[in-house]
């Protein structure tokens, strides 16, 4: 049988490192809590250039659930008015916009995201004052609660305000 | 692959004041911190536009040109390398600066996208092979199949043992909750009530087909399962609008499993004796 010239060698060895790390990370592995920092890092950013880092959890183990935000724009003077971001035609769009949302539900992240959203609608909206950005989750009812008649309902989860030229109050 | 990136190209292009823009709903700002320092992003390339007189609108419409461009020259298979090149290069740029808008398309798009850099993506069906361009990697995909087939069981185990980790899933509410979300929802799925044995059996199908996929595609039962999922993938578009995402996977498990399924429908349907059967005949 002829041997493996060197290059092969190479070859199936940086593919078969490569493979091993897809499937420890797809495998729901938590490698970063068993392995140096460091290495970590370096396995993060090879699997932002080649995807070996998913965790291919779609819709798992959970369906979470859908946030939304609206908000209600304040200018100087005449009444308040309450908008939210226009859904566009493409479902594409729409979806990732939903996605967005979602993010809310990392508590780490709904202050930095309140505040950003407000900023925005106050670039979009020049004569408002002052935005207060609400965000409401979806809550809906399981298959034998539904059947029952309990219908899904938005709760609202947070708000704030973001003032122009101002730190954000809560 | 290449029809795929082009029809997000276009999403983005579109919708890019909203999915892109330094001050969208998510400024860079934000998005980049929640990605490491060193992976490149659009912000990255703002110094260099800045010096040139150009701003962050530039930057957005530059990278996503350059993508669009790659993408229809990978769909063609001209410039097969090249273009997967640019391509990769300017999704990582796109997905790292926009991480609040990702999903599980864009991971399968990352994966992809990697491959075509390093697999003989143009060995076939290709204005390269027409042109007779050299073929990087030679013309011989076996080693790159398996790879892929190797990356795509690994995604369907990660997903069935993940879905199995759920209660929803055994009890049917997971594609209740999916069917019901406005941002999937395709039609009222209220009648779906009355048949809640059907919400259970398709939720532990779907968990049993992904957990099944990586082992029936080595066997005999490699057709059976392959147009299992390709018809899921095709049920996933749609019943919850998940065309891309769809499209991504149908693609993939083609290109895995595409040619050797059609080999045994020709052969044992059409009665088309596979390449080589005459020759191991004699």
């Amino acid at each position: 049988m002829r041997r493996m010239a060197r290059r092969d060698k190479v070859i199936w060895a940086a593919t078969a490192v490569h493979l091993a790390i897809a499937a420890f990370y797809g495998l729901h592995v938590r490698l970063e809590f068993h392995i140096p920092q460091a290495l970590d890092r370096v396995l993060s950013i090879y699997g932002g250039l080649t995807g070996v880092r998913a965790r291919f959890d779609f819709f798992a183990p959970e369906v979470p659930n859908e946030a939304r935000a609206d908000f209600l724009i304040v200018p100087a003077d005449g009444a308040a008015r309450r908008v939210r971001l226009a859904a566009t035609p493409s479902g594409e769009a729409n979806r990732r916009m939903a996605l967005m949302f979602t993010i809310y539900a990392y508590p780490t992240e709904r202050e930095r995201l309140l505040r950003a959203w407000g900023e925005y609608m106050l670039r979009l909206h020049p004569d408002a004052v002052e935005v207060v950005s609400r965000v409401e989750m979806l809550e809906i009812p399981s298959v034998r609660d539904s059947a029952a008649g309990k219908r899904a309902t938005w709760t609202e989860v947070g708000r704030a305000t973001v003032r122009r030229g101002a730190e954000p109050g809560r | 692959m290449g029809a795929a990136l082009l029809i997000q190209a276009y999403v983005l292009w579109t919708y890019r004041e909203l999915l892109l823009n330094a001050n969208g709903p998510i400024p860079w700002a934000l998005g980049d911190s929640w990605v490491d320092p060193v992976l490149p992003k659009l912000s990255d390339l703002l110094p260099l536009f800045s010096a040139a007189g150009l701003g962050a609108e530039a930057v957005v419409a530059t990278v996503l040109a350059v993508h669009a461009v790659a993408a229809a020259f990978l769909m063609v298979g001209y410039r097969s390398r090249a273009a997967a090149l640019f391509a990769w290069a300017t999704f990582v740029l796109i997905k790292d600066s926009s991480p609040a808008f990702l999903y599980g398309v864009g991971a399968m798009m990352l994966i992809a996208l990697f491959y075509c850099l390093l697999m003989p993506v143009a060995r076939e069906w290709s204005l390269d092979r027409l042109l007779k361009a050299p073929m990087p990697g030679g013309r011989d995909a076996s080693f790159s199949v398996l790879v892929l087939r190797m990356h795509l069981c690994i995604v369907y185990a990660a997903a069935g043992i993940a879905k199995a980790a759920g209660e929803q899933w055994w009890a049917g509410d997971a594609i209740w909750r999916a069917l019901s979300l406005p941002q999937f929802r395709q039609f009222d799925p209220s009648p779906l009530l009355a048949y809640p044995l059907l919400l259970q059996a398709l939720a532990i199908g779907t968990i049993l087909a992904q957990l099944a996929y990586p082992v029936l595609v080595w066997t005999r039962a490699r057709v059976v399962i392959v147009a299992a999922t390709e018809l899921m993938h095709l049920g996933i578009a749609i019943f919850l609008g998940l065309w891309l995402f769809s499209l991504m996977m149908i693609v993939l498990n083609a290109a895995a499993f595409g040619e050797s399924v059609w080999k045994a429908i020709s052969a044992r349907w059409l009665r088309r004796p596979p390449p080589g059967a005459a020759a191991s005949a004699r």
